[in-house]
């Protein structure tokens, strides 16, 4: 069975690509998400296996969503990175890293970057 | 004026040894203001002077014994009797006599027989000037006594200069100033060479003929060496051409150039810490606009950054989506090629708004609390709200970045008047110990901070304190409870991060006992580095 990913960003245009290069790969199934309100009833109706999140989202940020799936009993033990464009990816060292025990991938990412992170969340 | 007292009448001395002359005289001289002696031999009459010292003494030249020169002579030789002024009497006619009496110190010469009014005249006006002469030493001596007094009363040194410069006389306040042991190991010495003045002091008296004082300013030493600075004012004392000299007033001004200097430096004070001060507003104003570059860098990163991301998988897919032609796969690597560039542009605007080194030195905290605070303080006053500050004295040297501590500090303090709002008390405290166990109880244990006394800095505020569901999150980058545009969400993870970067770690928690929050912040010292 595909693992599902659920990527969370307000900007569709970076969702269709994430999705059709995570997909390209044939392991994954991805569902994509502009709004940081809908988050949580997608991940509920999705159930995937990890989840990618912006920050700085219009309607609700991803700090806020983070803080929501952490609450939720039936979706607290989902892995979720966060996606930003405050980071550079010379501190998070080109690879998914840590800043106060949440994980951070820094945008622009790279194809390769992300499924790396996605096999190592998922395994 | 029959009882005219005994020091109001004039005595007169007759020596004669004849009786007979001696009788006519004194008929001639009797009167009630007049006490008349008589002596009829030289030794006799020298006997009585010495009993009593006449006014005005008669003497007769020739005479068995000791003849009236052998008296006069025997007179002026005592200094007690000298100026006893002495008529001779003598039937010694002789021009030459006269010469002779008159040489040998006597003041008249009358040639007997004499004429009794003649004598009387005589007798009279000596006995004015001798009257006269008596008054005059009296008032001498006493105008000599005052000067004395005045001079010695004076609190500037007064010394009497001769014409070559040397010392003729001092006062108690020229001894003590020249650190002289008394007046007298001053007279005789130069003055020039206990003064150092620019130019010597009978140069300036000779430069102008006029009889002005002159006033200069010189130097001597005092007690340990040091220079002692003087005012002095010196004037010619004009008189005969071989009795010239000058008196030389100095006054010790130490005291004055002393307040003057004190004055000057506190002046310079005032305009250190005005400078200071200006420094602290161009810094304040500084980190204002730093603070708007940072956020504009962020929010040029972050409009920049999606779009880069959205063409970077773009191409990526595309790259892997074979086949294609070798000019479509040369047009992709391009633009993966301009991504790349664009995202280095968008990395560099980001270092420059945040600087992320640490440069480490020698930092006195409680020195840089002050600093910190100075960069508040308005703040603070404009909000009502009071900074108390009880810094523990004798910290370890502490190895640190003071931009980046400062940093903390005011973003903490910030904080805490923002959480005040209005009319509040903000106290921090500094101490070197080893926190309590249940306060490492938030430490992470790879830290090492536990059984080692720590640099201490705790920041209390008595304002809202933190809500209890908002403290897990205090740190997470982003997290923020002001309103959107006020703040970045960044400024206590950022602390925290650069208190981490020392090897320390920043709690954020509500006050036990009072109501607010307080910040602490724990940094290990190296024990060597303890003073």
């Amino acid at each position: 069975m595909k693992k599902r990913i659920l990527v969370i960003d307000d900007e569709a245009a970076l969702t269709r690509m994430m999705k059709l290069n995570i997909e390209a790969s044939g392991n994954y199934e991805v569902r994509t998400e502009n709004s940081g309100k809908n988050a949580i009833t997608a991940a509920r109706e999705f159930r995937p296996d990890m989840i990618f999140l912006d920050v700085m989202m219009p309607d609700k940020s991803g700090d806020d969503v983070a803080a929501d799936l952490k609450q939720d009993p039936v979706l607290k033990h989902i892995p979720f990175v966060f996606l930003t464009a405050i980071v550079t990816n010379e501190e998070t060292g080109g690879h998914a890293s840590e800043i106060s025990g949440n994980t951070f991938l820094a945008k622009p990412v790279k194809k390769e970057e992300l499924i790396a992170t996605i096999e190592k969340f998922t395994a | 004026m029959r009882n005219t007292p005994a020091e109001a009448q004039s005595c007169i001395l007759m020596v004669d040894d004849n009786a007979a002359n001696l009788g006519i005289l004194s008929a001639t001289l009797n009167n009630p203001q007049r006490r008349i002696l008589a002596a009829t031999s030289g030794a006799e009459a020298l006997s009585i002077v010495r009993e009593v010292l006449p006014d005005l003494i008669l003497l007769d030249i020739v005479m068995p014994g000791m003849s009236g020169f052998d008296v006069i002579r025997e007179l002026k030789s005592n200094p007690g009797t000298a100026d006893v002024p002495v008529i001779f009497l003598s039937a010694l006619s002789h021009p030459d006599d006269v010469v002779d009496g008159l040489r040998a110190g006597a003041l008249d010469y009358i040639v007997k027989p004499f004429n009794a009014e003649e004598v009387e005249a005589r007798v009279t006006n000596h006995l004015r000037l001798r009257k006269l002469e008596l008054q005059r030493e009296k008032q001498n001596a006493r105008l000599e006594l005052l000067n004395d007094r005045v001079l010695q009363t004076m609190r500037e040194a007064v010394m009497g200069l001769d014409s070559e410069g040397r010392i003729v006389f001092a006062n108690q306040a020229a001894v003590e100033l020249l650190r002289a042991g008394d007046a007298d190991a001053l007279i005789g010495v130069y003055c020039d060479s206990l003064l150092d003045s620019k130019e010597p002091i009978d140069h300036m008296l000779k430069q102008t003929g006029q009889p002005a004082v002159h006033h200069f300013e010189a130097q001597t030493r005092g007690d340990n060496g040091e220079p002692l600075p003087l005012e002095c004012s010196v004037a010619a004392v004009q008189g005969k051409a071989d009795a010239q000299g000058s008196v030389l007033v100095v006054r010790d001004i130490s005291e004055r150039v002393k307040a003057a200097n004190a004055l000057r430096s506190a002046h310079d004070k005032v305009l250190q810490s005005h400078r200071a001060l200006q420094q602290a507003q161009e810094k304040l104003i500084q980190a204002a606009r730093m603070e708007s570059v940072g956020q504009l860098a962020a929010g040029v990163a972050h409009e920049t950054k999606n779009p880069l991301a959205i063409i970077q998988l773009g191409v990526e897919y595309l790259l892997d989506n074979e086949p294609h032609n070798e000019t479509d796969q040369q047009v992709l690597e391009d633009i993966a090629e301009a991504v790349r560039r664009a995202d280095t542009v968008v990395k560099g605007l980001m270092d420059f708004a945040r600087e992320s080194r640490i440069e480490a030195q020698a930092v006195d905290i409680n020195r840089l609390i002050e600093t910190s605070l100075s960069l508040i303080r308005h703040e603070a006053r404009s909000r009502d709200i009071k900074v108390h500050s009880r810094l523990a004295d004798k910290l370890p040297k502490f190895m640190a970045d003071k931009d980046k501590i400062s940093q903390v500090l005011v973003n903490l303090l910030m904080n805490a008047t923002q959480s005040i709002g209005k009319n509040g008390e903000i106290d921090i405290i500094t101490c070197y110990e080893k926190a309590s166990r249940e306060l490492l109880l938030d430490v992470p244990d790879k830290l090492h901070l536990s059984d080692r006394p720590l640099l201490q800095i705790i920041i209390q505020d008595n304002g809202g304190g933190i809500a209890e569901h908002d403290l897990r999150r205090l740190f997470d980058p982003f997290f923020t409870t002001k309103p959107v545009g006020e703040g970045t969400g960044l400024g206590l993870s950022v602390s925290r991060n650069i208190v981490q970067m020392h090897g320390g770690w920043l709690l954020l928690r509500n006050r036990s006992q009072k109501q607010g929050a307080e910040a602490i912040l724990l940094f290990p010292v190296e024990e060597n580095q303890a003073t």
